[in-house]
């Protein structure tokens, strides 16, 4: 999909399994999506990296899209219900909203990744033609946060109401973290310990600003 | 769970370190770990190098690689929690102040 990395004595050496993973996340990028076609979902994440690097977004989507990608790239922390309130009030609506959310923060995870290894950014997919499939999940409902879930808002049930979309947050999380069974395992090793695995999360929430 | 993990491996450590990198975390390749981390996150373009270069060094290739896949794991829950306004535990909170990161909200 991405042709031959040239690799560079700057760049470290990855394994497959993160290869593979980018690949699947591109893949899951270009398809239409549960609201969004190929075309907007790919666009989404043109405008989040636009945001990141200071740019003017492009991608012909709906300000309301632009707006969330930019936001939830670049300053996650300030998000209030209001906010997406107004978004509604523009057309964006709170499911599609989830379906943004999984996008671009998935996209900021493969983005930090390669550039803290020292590779360039992937180009963006080309969109797969198709229709979203606008598959609800009947028991996905307000419940604790600012979008539906099922069940109580968590970082479990972040994108519940968008398998697709969680199915695909739970492969980076075991690719690039650990498996929810790898969780409860106080004394893992998945290259790093335990320890300095959790060192790492906890000092990149801190620079977000997440107090989870 | 950074907590948990060292008291479950009856391993010194130093929360205070995830708010202030300057302190020392007590943990191997600390130091070399949290510059990383920084400049990762932060896209600090004149740092990423040197720091990425000393985590190598100090911690070995493949550690390394993990240290900025784990960052960028978080970038994507910290943003699908703050996203969806997933408040913090009460647990969170109260140890607010033990990693040097004020809970204002």
């Amino acid at each position: 999909m991405f042709g031959r990395i040239e690799q560079t004595d700057l760049m470290l050496s990855i394994d497959d399994s993160y290869e593979q993973l980018i690949q699947r996340e591109w893949d899951h990028l270009s398809r239409p999506g549960t609201w969004l076609d190929g075309e907007r979902r790919v666009g989404v994440a043109a405008a989040a990296r636009a945001a990141r690097n200071g740019e003017t977004a492009r991608a012909p989507i709906q300000a309301a899209l632009v707006e969330a990608a930019r936001r939830l790239t670049v300053e996650p922390a300030t998000v209030t219900l209001e906010w997406i309130e107004a978004l509604a009030a523009e057309g964006l609506d709170g499911l599609t909203y989830i379906e943004v959310l999984g996008i671009c923060s998935r996209l900021a995870a493969v983005d930090t990744f390669l550039y803290g290894i020292g590779q360039p950014e992937r180009p963006l997919p080309t969109a797969v033609a198709g229709s979203p499939t606008n598959a609800q999940v009947p028991e996905a409902e307000l419940n604790g946060g600012f979008a539906p879930t099922v069940g109580p808002a968590s970082p479990l049930s972040a994108l519940s109401a968008i398998p697709p979309g969680r199915e695909a947050m739970f492969d980076l999380h075991e690719t690039f973290y650990l498996s929810l069974p790898e969780m409860g395992q106080l004394d893992i090793v998945k290259d790093l310990d335990r320890a300095q695995l959790e060192l790492c999360a906890a000092r990149t929430s801190a620079l977000n600003e997440c107090f989870f | 769970m950074l907590r948990a993990s060292c008291k479950n491996a009856n391993r010194p450590h130093n929360l205070g370190a995830i708010g202030n990198p300057t302190v020392d975390s007590l943990l191997q390749g600390g130091a070399e770990l949290l510059a990383s981390v920084d400049a990762a996150v932060l896209r600090d373009d004149h740092e990423i190098e040197e720091a990425r270069a000393a985590l190598v060094e100090r911690l070995g290739e493949a550690k390394a690689v993990r240290v900025f896949a784990v960052a960028g794991n978080f970038e994507m829950m910290n943003r699908l929690v703050d996203g969806l306004g997933v408040q913090p535990t009460k647990a969170s909170q109260s140890i607010a102040g033990d990693v040097g990161v004020p809970y204002n909200h």
